[in-house]
């Protein structure tokens, strides 16, 4: 993907939420000359940058919608909440469509069609009625220069603006390339104009079209002495000669000088984008198997002048080397894999040329967006938080290197301890270590918070949710947002979405009463719904909070004990409030349980699962006749730790790499008895020996004599000590999840976490077991 | 040992030659005009057979044929143009209007070089031939 594309699909979405926000303000709140403004400013926008690529479907009805809400601004629309659907409609497209240009570089067959029916929605919404009119064929008057010049160079093909640069180059200076839009009237024929003359005559003409104008009438009603045509035209030259040879029809001509660099930018990076692809697909074709034998040495050459005709068209006549003595190589064993891997090797090393290069490409495609048309403080509020994107990969690489070099660490601390140094030297040592110790939580602090997002990511999305929910149940719903700018790590709140959806789903359809019951349970018309973020010890809380009717404990401790989920007497000894945690119990989550629970219990158990799965805790608290709130607490960051699997007592097991300073294969005989104790001796120091499998009380196996002992070595508090094992696994980063529940009682285990076989590992806690 | 039955390093300077093979009399005119208006030069052929007649007896860097034609269909044409010894490293895009990721295997496994699913756009015809004949931007 292109930096510019990049660029255009977070800065769409960033403009569809901030639309869509000011919409639903507007129709809550009516009319604002700052609402509208900021609404038309979106669209504007996100029109004009659309303008940049082939998505000429979106262009056209951004266009549309934009020209409608001048209207709004300038008095002549007034919005109603017909109008708002359809702008909404409008943006919820726009929002699909950028996800299939992020997915395949393009827009989806049919998007004509959709721009068209959403067009006309927009139309009759707006109470204009009326034919589609294709490629804004009234420009909005308040349009500036910018925004006509993006919409000419939409008009145009790559080829006409690359003619159009050409022959500037080649004019003298002074010389621009100017876009010209020839609109001529309906009877200009009768007048003795003549369009096509015009042109003709035009010096430094590039490209050249002509248009059907609008509304294209019926074959019954055409009249061909009528002009509906619209031309259109790049021509290189002074402006002032291209007016001049204009100005008997400069009324129903807008001439508009285009920016050199604006055609040539995007064509440029475009260019990237297909030449990243073309190399793709050049490795898959070399590794498409059943390949017929007389056909080898074809596709390897074809692939070969592919690839350095991308090269060359890139201008890497460098990397072409390479290249050519790989296909030679391939071609003479007929193995299309050796051109493959040297297509893999130059494509790394281009790609991290590229990568250098985006740097300033990113910062250059700023007043690019600008000149599409986007307004200056739109671009200083861009400039005041600067944003670095970076591919989280490298962030968990640079996680992962904090962690081995904690590890790292905690072998020095053993080290000056044995060194048998003189106590200066240690103390001195200490120090050191002291520093570094203080570093490294530094840097993991630090790492972790490259990774914190604000909830605002999760938040953002509800308004539009709830407005649609509270629509469609006839439940009219005020959201309150609280908290957004709490911060957790993006895996957690990515993870959000899906369980808060739940919780609001489920508090709108069951929480809250129909209208008539909140009525008679004098409760206020519209009824609350609250979602609230904090930061609380070390875990990030999300509540979701509604005035409904809260839970019946009565009727969940009827139905736990038709479920089988505990006896009547176990019921009935639980407080409510420990009965309506019931809700999240998976045995009654089932239809039948909806109406008669007030509706909770639909996923709730889904919701816990989600929650739990990261590590976080899920209650409920509901007031009767009041409301409910669920709370969701996680945990700041999915911070994954370094664990080591072992073998003991014919189980596997996990023990944190942070505790165990080395791990060594011993001769059993090594292993000495001093008095009661099994010992050996490491650097010269006696270090006991315990066998873990006794420890945890698992049967141990029965050890042969020739059979080397395998042990850790962990220290804890000060003191060393050598654990055996039956035998050493491999080394994990796992994200661990805390014991709770029943488990939550068991101690000498730090937690458990999913292997990637689905299997559930227990980690433990030597630190508590050899206390 | 380099190849000398397979040369696929293209000739220095000359400017670029397509050959468009498409049974679409529009679809080749809209080609031409798109690839022409770029500075390429452009053949045409309505099938496969005489795409491969218009291959052997002159110089072109950049085939780009349509799957569905009579005759000889784009498939079987590539299929017989990589075993030339002469011409078979011949830069090919398949164009068709089917999407999906079989119909695009189905093209690789016949030796294409890049797929584009019809309707090509202009801008996008004239990129892909820029890249895959290595015209200087």
């Amino acid at each position: 993907m292109t930096p510019l594309l990049r660029q255009f699909l977070d800065e769409g979405r960033g403009l569809i939420q901030e639309a869509t926000r000011h919409l639903l303000v507007l129709e809550r709140e009516g009319e604002s000359r700052e609402g509208t403004a900021i609404v038309f400013r979106a669209f504007h926008t996100l029109k004009g940058s659309s303008g940049l690529f082939e998505v000429g479907a979106m262009t056209r009805m951004l266009h549309v919608a934009e020209d409608l809400l001048a209207g709004i601004r300038e008095g002549r629309t007034v919005i109603g909440a017909g109008l708002v659907d359809a702008l909404l409609a409008c943006l919820d497209q726009v929002g699909q469509w950028l996800d299939t240009l992020e997915a395949s570089g393009e827009l989806p067959d049919g998007a004509d069609r959709d721009a068209d029916s959403l067009i006309s929605t927009l139309r009759s919404a707006a109470g204009l009625g009326g034919p589609a009119v294709r490629d804004g064929g009234s420009p909005a008057p308040q349009a500036g220069a910018a925004d006509a010049g993006a919409d000419f160079l939409a008009a145009f093909g790559e080829g006409e603006r690359r003619e159009a640069l050409r022959l500037l180059r080649e004019a003298g200076p002074g010389a621009g390339i100017l876009a010209i839009r020839y609109e001529p009237r309906a009877g200009c024929f009768f007048d003795g104009d003549d369009p096509l003359e015009l042109f003709r005559g035009l010096p430094g003409l590039a490209a050249f079209r002509i248009e059907a104008g609008s509304p294209w009438p019926v074959l019954e009603e055409f009249d061909p002495f009528s002009c509906s045509l619209v031309f259109r035209a790049l021509a290189v030259g002074q402006e002032e000669r291209v007016r001049n040879a204009f100005r008997l029809v400069s009324d129903q001509v807008r001439i508009v000088p285009l920016d050199l660099e604006m055609p040539e930018g995007p064509a440029v990076r475009k260019g990237t984008a297909v030449a990243d692809a073309v190399i793709a697909e050049q490795v898959r074709l070399l590794h498409m198997p059943g390949c017929p034998r007389p056909e080898v040495a074809g596709r390897i050459g074809s692939a070969a002048a592919a690839v350095i005709n991308v090269l060359l068209y890139e201008g890497r006549q460098d990397d072409v080397g390479a290249v050519e003595m790989a296909a030679d190589e391939a071609l003479a064993k007929a193995d299309p894999r050796i051109l493959s891997a040297a297509i893999l090797r130059m494509a790394e090393h281009r790609r991290a040329e590229h990568r250098l290069a985006e740097g300033g490409a990113s910062a250059a495609s700023a007043p690019l967006t600008a000149a599409a048309g986007q307004d200056q403080d739109t671009v200083r509020t861009g400039a005041a938080q600067r944003v670095l994107r970076v591919d989280e990969a490298r962030v968990d690489h640079l996680m992962r290197l904090v962690g081995e070099m904690a590890v790292a660490k905690n072998g020095l601390e053993w080290l000056v301890r044995s060194s048998g140094a003189d106590d200066a030297t240690v103390r001195r040592l200490q120090d050191l270590h002291g520093t570094l110790d203080r570093l490294t939580r530094e840097m993991h602090g630090a790492v972790l918070r490259i990774r914190m997002l604000p909830l605002r990511q999760v938040f953002q999305s509800f308004p539009r949710l709830v407005r649609d929910l509270s629509n469609r149940l006839g439940k009219p719903v005020r959201l309150v947002l609280e908290g957004e700018d709490a911060e957790a790590d993006k895996a957690i709140v990515e993870q959000l979405f899906e369980p808060v959806l739940h919780l609001v789903r489920n508090s709108l359809d069951h929480g809250v009463e129909a209208q008539e019951h909140r009525r008679t349970a004098g409760k206020p018309n519209e009824a609350t719904l609250t979602l609230r973020g904090f930061q609380s010890r070390g875990q990030i809380i999300v509540e979701v909070e509604d005035d409904g009717r809260g839970i019946d404990a009565a009727a969940i401790r009827r139905r736990a004990v038709e479920r089988g989920l505990l006896d009547a007497a176990a019921a009935a000894e639980l407080t409510d409030e420990d009965a309506v945690q019931l809700v999240f119990a998976p045995g009654l989550t089932t239809a039948e349980a909806v109406s008669e629970l007030s509706g909770r219990g639909v996923g709730m158990d889904a919701v816990r699962a989600a929650v739990e799965k990261t590590g976080g805790s899920v209650t409920v608290r509901s007031r009767p006749g009041q409301g409910t709130t669920v709370r969701l607490a996680l945990p700041l960051t999915l911070s994954s730790v370094r664990i080591l699997t072992v073998q003991a007592g014919g189980r596997r097991l996990g023990v944190p790499m942070d505790v165990v300073s080395q791990t060594i294969r011993l001769p059993r005989g090594q292993i000495r008895r001093v008095k009661e104790h099994e010992v050996f001796v490491l650097r010269d120091r006696v270090i006991p020996v315990v066998e873990l499998s006794r420890l945890l009380g698992l049967e141990s196996p029965v050890r042969s004599a020739g059979e080397d002992a395998r042990l850790l070595v962990v220290e804890v508090d000060g003191r060393v000590a050598g654990v055996e094992v039956d035998g050493f696994a491999e080394r994990l980063d796992a994200v661990l999840r805390p014991m709770d529940g029943l488990l939550s009682g068991i101690h000498g285990y730090l937690g458990t976490t999913l292997l990637g076989n689905g299997e559930v590992l227990l980690v433990l806690d030597l630190k508590e077991i050899l206390r | 040992m380099p190849d000398a039955t397979h040369p696929y390093r293209r000739r220095a300077g000359a400017a670029r030659r397509v050959l468009v093979v498409d049974d679409g009399t529009l679809i080749r005119i809209y080609y031409r005009k798109a690839l022409e208006r770029s500075g390429f030069g452009v053949d045409e052929a309505v099938n496969g057979i005489e795409a491969m007649e218009k291959l052997l007896s002159g110089h072109f860097d950049l085939v780009i044929v349509d799957i569905n034609m009579p005759k000889m269909d784009g498939l079987s044409f590539l299929r017989a143009l990589r075993a030339q010894p002469e011409i078979g490293s011949l830069p090919a895009i398949v164009t068709s209007t089917e999407s999906a990721e079989h119909d695009r295997d189905a093209a690789r496994a016949a030796g294409a070089n890049f797929y584009l699913t019809k309707p090509v756009s202009e801008d996008s015809l004239v990129l892909h031939a820029a890249v895959l004949t290595g015209a200087s931007a």
